[in-house]
């Protein structure tokens, strides 16, 4: 049971990475990023290219955030000329597209079949490295968000006029933001790549995108804490419902149609009763400095 | 840095808001612009800040053409503005919304908030943004409403924190849009006092008010617009006493009424 769980936990750290990327862009930014999927895919994806390839493993890991901050910066491009629902739609189109063209052209990395077989990082490492990761990733985000950069993204999220007449350019945080957000989203990626052993079109779908809006909806939108914990909890009822007392009358496909019921049914109560999710954005408290402060220590 | 604008038209659709407005805001002073309520004030600063599009005319700072910048690029070039309906971040505090605003922040990039080469710069600006921002809010009455959410401050309070936002920006060509509408009248005094002061350091304002007496106090000149065009230009004391002026902008009344 404890090894389980243990298992379970390390789904539920990689999933903190990918809300916690999401986070970044959507609680804090306001893009309505629905392809949040692609970024995950490109770091798979970096690992099973070089995998079917045969080529040095280390490859992959210095490939992938790159890659994500690379997908990222692709996606802003758009961002200057479409309105905010529009580039939404597309995010959209460009995970699907990507899916599309690595399904379909087997010399990339196995085409539908994808690629199996890449050598397990067990449980015992995995999920020290990603709690590391996650926490990194925790204490850089709430650094960026109580930063002067943090307050102009924030601003973005609701008024991009305002950004204007301060003499922002909106296209430049947003594009920093979903490089920075590619990149580690692409991260999480790759440790899904390794703790799955395959890298397959399956894996990186639409499904994730639903999921890990899921986490940081249910979480609480711009705290990244709260979608921490909407990792879990999201990942807590996925697994959860395997333990159905054998009694039920449901199984297989059913099981899996009632866990997305489940999900989905969670969001919207979140919604309806607690709007800011489980744990709210937290207030950035800027108290005024103490006359020493003010004489300047540095 | 001085303000002008030359021959502006502005038409949506059929309407035309402005019709051919010219004026001038030289540095150091004080321009007031008034005008009933649909004239055209608003638009005016939307279109000299590059918010909308113009039809014809151009806009010179310090007799350079703006073009076709974008808005945030007229801002940087130091033209700023406030709304009549006061913009501010609502799910910030009020202290955070006067921190955002000062220009060529150290803490605007990742790569700077990141380098240990910066750090001490950034905690210097950071902290510095801070002490102005409290130094900011005592003078607005805000202080004791500064951890609060900018969203839940009333309708004048907002107009205080927009003003304060421009303020610390130091900008030196600044629009002010209806500055005292909803403001109480102590606070009223602290922002004219703070706008006149803009003229000590050279710089040109540029403010929208209806209350003439305000005009009469704080501004060197004042243009009238009526119905997208200018009808009367002059002092304070000569723009009050014009008769197009009186009947455009209060109705057919008496001349003491003003």
């Amino acid at each position: 049971m404890s090894e389980y769980l243990v298992q379970v936990s390390t789904v539920a750290m990689i999933y903190s990475v990918l809300a916690l990327s999401l986070n970044l862009q959507y609680g804090l930014t306001g893009l309505l990023n629905f392809g949040q999927s692609f970024f995950f895919a490109l770091g798979g994806y970096a690992v099973g290219i070089v995998y079917f390839h045969v080529w040095p493993s280390w490859i992959g890991l210095v490939a992938a955030p790159f890659a994500g901050a690379l997908g990222g910066l692709l996606l802003a491009l758009p961002a200057r000329r479409l309105d905010e629902h529009y580039w939404a739609l597309m995010t959209l189109g460009v995970a699907e597209l990507f899916l599309a063209i690595v399904n379909n052209e087997g010399s990339i990395a196995g085409g539908d079949l994808g690629t199996y077989g890449i050598p397990p990082i067990g449980s015992g490492t995995l999920l020290p490295l990603m709690a590391g990761v996650a926490l990194i990733v925790f204490a850089a985000f709430e650094i960026i968000r109580r930063s002067q950069f943090g307050r102009v993204i924030r601003t973005i999220r609701e008024d991009p006029v305002l950004v204007a007449a301060l003499g922002r350019s909106a296209f430049r945080f947003r594009a920093a933001v979903l490089a920075l957000s590619g990149a580690v989203g692409a991260m999480a990626g790759v440790a899904l790549a390794y703790w799955l052993t395959l890298v397959a079109s399956d894996v990186f779908s639409l499904e994730q995108t639903v999921l890990v809006w899921a986490m940081v909806i249910i979480g609480g939108r711009g705290n990244n804490l709260g979608v921490i914990v909407g990792a879990f909890v999201v990942q807590g009822i996925y697994v959860g419902s395997q333990f159905m007392p054998e009694s039920a009358p449901i199984a297989g496909e059913d099981l899996a149609l009632l866990r997305v019921f489940i999900i989905g049914a969670a969001m919207v109560l979140v919604l309806m009763f607690r709007n800011e999710g489980l744990i709210p954005e937290w207030k950035v408290r800027q108290r005024r400095p103490a006359p020493s402060d003010a004489a300047g220590s540095g | 840095m001085s303000l002008a604008v030359e021959g502006i038209v502005k038409r949506y659709g059929a309407a035309t808001v402005l019709d051919g407005v010219s004026l001038a805001a030289p540095a150091g002073a004080v321009t007031g612009l008034i005008g009933p309520n649909g004239s055209g004030k608003s638009t005016l600063f939307d279109v000299i800040t590059a918010l909308v599009p113009l039809d014809e005319g151009v806009v010179t700072v310090d007799g350079t053409p703006i073009g076709n910048a974008t808005p945030a690029a007229v801002a940087q070039m130091g033209l700023v503005r406030t709304f009549q309906v006061p913009r501010v971040a609502r799910s910030m505090t009020v202290v955070e919304n006067l921190m955002l605003a000062p220009p060529r922040g150290e803490g605007e990039s990742l790569l700077r908030l990141f380098s240990p080469f910066h750090v001490r710069r950034v905690r210097r600006d950071e902290l510095e943004r801070r002490r102005r921002a409290w130094a900011t809010l005592d003078m607005l009455g805000l202080d004791h409403v500064g951890l609060d959410f900018a969203g839940t401050l009333s309708g004048g309070q907002l107009k205080l924190l927009s003003i304060g936002m421009a303020l610390m920006m130091e900008p030196p060509t600044l629009l002010l849009d209806e500055p005292t509408a909803g403001v109480n009248p102590v606070l009223i005094q602290r922002i004219l006092e703070a706008i006149v002061a803009r003229r000590e350091s050279g710089a040109t304002t540029v403010v929208i008010e209806h209350n003439i007496s305000v005009v009469s106090q704080i501004c060197d000149s004042a243009y009238v617009l009526d119905a997208g065009s200018i009808i009367a230009h002059g002092t304070p004391a000569e723009v009050r006493s014009d008769e197009r002026v009186i009947s455009a902008y209060l109705g057919k009344r008496e001349r003491g009424a003003v």
